[in-house]
């Protein structure tokens, strides 16, 4: 188990996954409180429901005025319950819909701060749309005419993270995880054993270091050592100087420019394998297999 | 020695008037039950002192209340029409079903339209009192809610509606749904001149409302005690001759469910309204973001 002294350098994947999981690290609220002199929190889907999962709403900050959207979960037992651990119901997305048209709609940029181990997965979610309303958020969001900055604040965990990740500029806490499924959950799935979560942790190339490598993300902010926990304040600094120096940079950007390079981003991304064959050599190429695929398609330790 | 002990009755005032509670100087919160003295009311923003309930205001205490003093400009002859028009339409319904103390002037519709600020920040302004049995989405009150949606589209500043109403109403003239789209269709003018609509709901609400346009508003803050209902079931019971379901059309909202519906954006006490919503003002005053190159 990771322990406070635990250098960054020798942090596993699975110790990444426990700090991103940490309940005093600063959440989407902490960061709001910190950025905003005025904020005002929209709520609901006007339609069914308050998904308290998902915060967000209008705040004023040094740069101007920005729309806010982010999971929440809570420090405390009795908040998590409220937040649902940070794992929105349909409504969640639907009312993250309804802020990305209202930013647009006001020419405010939006700042995302993902944080969720992914959408609820209950049977009455998949009923009420879970996939649909996620799939609006990201059509929405690849035609958004204004500035979009994602910050992966903890964990990043399957579709309930992408809803709010198509964006412009994406960061990533130096601990946090973002990931198409919980490593748990993974492990599971290719192993037929969850217990072997650290071991798909590790295979998944989850954390914040290898993501950056593979071009999906485009910063990392870095923790204080033991976590972002440790001093929650600092982290929280450190983030939003980092997101308002991205944001700086895209508010000069014409909208025309900015959707131009939003869709090269994502067009871009797993282009990576296909690109890199002509260029690397054959005995790179299965060195790469080996690394990536491998520990995917085999028993960990069997 | 004997005045010393003579009888209370006595001792009333020399020009022979009793002394009597002065019923005009006194309220009774219907909440509470407390009395509370009227001026001491009116300085607290007409809140019980005791328990918070959010008594009724009227139009004008409602301009006085939210906007800098002095800043408000009314567009009088909006106003004028509206009120003389619906005392006819409020008049013509009272001839025809004749109900007892429908004359009664504090019942008539009010509907103030003008300019102001909150905070130095200029807007345009809708208070609607509709507390009698006028329809509120009816062509005259919609002609004067839409041309001060219009007026906030072409000065390009933000609309802030209030829409209270002391009690529902039967009522409804045969083109009422009809207003509500022209209102719709200007409200959808005021966005794509990227200008806020912010509603104020208090007292009692009408379902026609939000169908209407309330629910379209980018902002929607609710006051404390807000009820929001739907007043169709008795018109329908009238129209098929027997009682419809229970709860056909006979929603009653309180402003706590309509929030965790999902409806409403915050329930602002009253005293704190006009900070909220200068703070929201300058919040779509400040954008961090130019979208004026176009896309091609």
């Amino acid at each position: 188990m990771m322990t406070v002294e635990s250098s960054p350098a020798t942090l596993t994947s699975w110790d990444k996954v426990q700090l991103a999981r940490h309940r005093h690290r600063p959440h989407t609220q902490d960061y709001i409180q910190r950025l905003c002199h005025d904020f005002f929190e929209l709520r609901g889907d006007r339609r069914w429901s308050d998904d308290q999962a998902i915060v967000g709403g209008v705040g004023r900050t040094d740069q101007g005025s920005v729309v806010i959207i982010g999971h929440q979960k809570g420090h405390t037992t009795r908040e998590s319950l409220q937040h649902n651990f940070g794992m929105p119901f349909p409504e969640g997305y639907e009312k993250s819909l309804r802020l990305l048209r209202h930013a647009e709609k006001f020419g405010l940029p939006v700042l995302c701060f993902i944080d969720t181990p992914g959408a609820q997965p209950t049977v009455e979610a998949e009923e009420r749309g879970q996939a649909h309303a996620i799939a609006r958020n990201l059509l929405a969001m690849a035609q958004l005419k204004v500035p979009i900055v994602a910050t992966v604040i903890g964990e990043g965990g399957s579709g309930g993270a992408l809803a709010l990740g198509l964006a412009d500029r994406l960061l990533m806490l130096e601990h946090a995880v973002y990931t198409v499924a919980s490593p748990e959950a993974s492990a599971a799935i290719l192993w037929r054993d969850s217990s072997k979560a650290p071991q798909a942790a590790e295979a998944m190339k989850i954390t914040a270091q290898d993501l950056h490598a593979m071009g999906i993300i485009d910063e990392i902010v870095p923790e204080p050592r033991g976590g972002a926990h440790q001093d929650p304040e600092g982290t929280v600094g450190a983030t939003l100087e980092a997101v308002l120096r991205h944001l700086a940079e895209l508010r000069a950007e014409s909208p025309q420019r900015l959707l131009r390079d939003r869709y090269q981003k994502y067009r871009t991304i797993g282009c990576f394998y296909e690109g890199a064959r002509d260029t690397l050599a054959r005995n790179d190429v299965l060195s790469l297999e080996v690394q990536v695929l491998a520990p995917l398609s085999s028993p960990v330790g069997g | 020695m004997n005045r010393l002990f003579r009888k209370a009755s006595n001792l009333s005032p020399p020009d022979g008037r009793a002394q009597t509670f002065r019923a005009d100087l006194w309220v009774k919160c219907p909440e509470c039950r407390e009395l509370t003295y009227i001026r001491q009311l009116d300085d607290n923003a007409k809140i019980c002192p005791w328990c918070g309930f959010h008594f009724h205001l009227s139009v004008p205490e409602w301009v006085s209340l939210l906007l800098d003093v002095q800043s408000f400009s009314d567009h009088a002859p909006s106003q004028m029409a509206t009120r003389s028009l619906a005392s006819q339409e409020y008049r013509h319904h009272a001839d025809q079903h004749g109900e007892p103390g429908m004359a009664r002037k504090d019942a008539l519709c009010e509907l103030v339209c003008g300019s102001g600020t909150i905070a130095a920040l200029p807007l345009e302004v809708i208070v609607g009192d509709v507390g009698c049995l006028l329809d509120p989405v009816s062509t005259l009150y919609a002609e004067a809610f839409a041309g001060s949606v219009q007026r906030a589209s072409e000065r390009r500043v933000p609309l802030v509606t209030v829409i209270t109403a002391g009690r529902t109403h039967d009522h409804r003239s045969h083109l009422s749904l009809v207003p509500g789209a022209r209102i719709l269709a200007e409200l959808i003018r005021l966005g794509r001149a990227g200008q806020p609509h912010i509603a104020v709901l208090a007292g009692i609400c009408c379902e026609e409302h939000c169908a209407a346009f309330i629910g379209h508003a980018d902002v929607v803050v609710a006051e404390p005690g807000l009820r929001v209902k739907n007043s169709m079931s008795q018109p329908m019971a009238t129209q098929i001759h027997k009682q419809p379901p229970k709860g056909y059309q006979g929603s009653d909202w309180t402003g706590n469910h309509l929030l965790a519906r999902g409806l409403v954006d915050a329930i602002v006490h009253r005293a704190k309204l006009r900070q909220t919503l200068g703070g929201l003002l300058r919040i779509y005053s400040e954008r961090a973001y130019s979208m004026s190159e176009s896309i091609s």
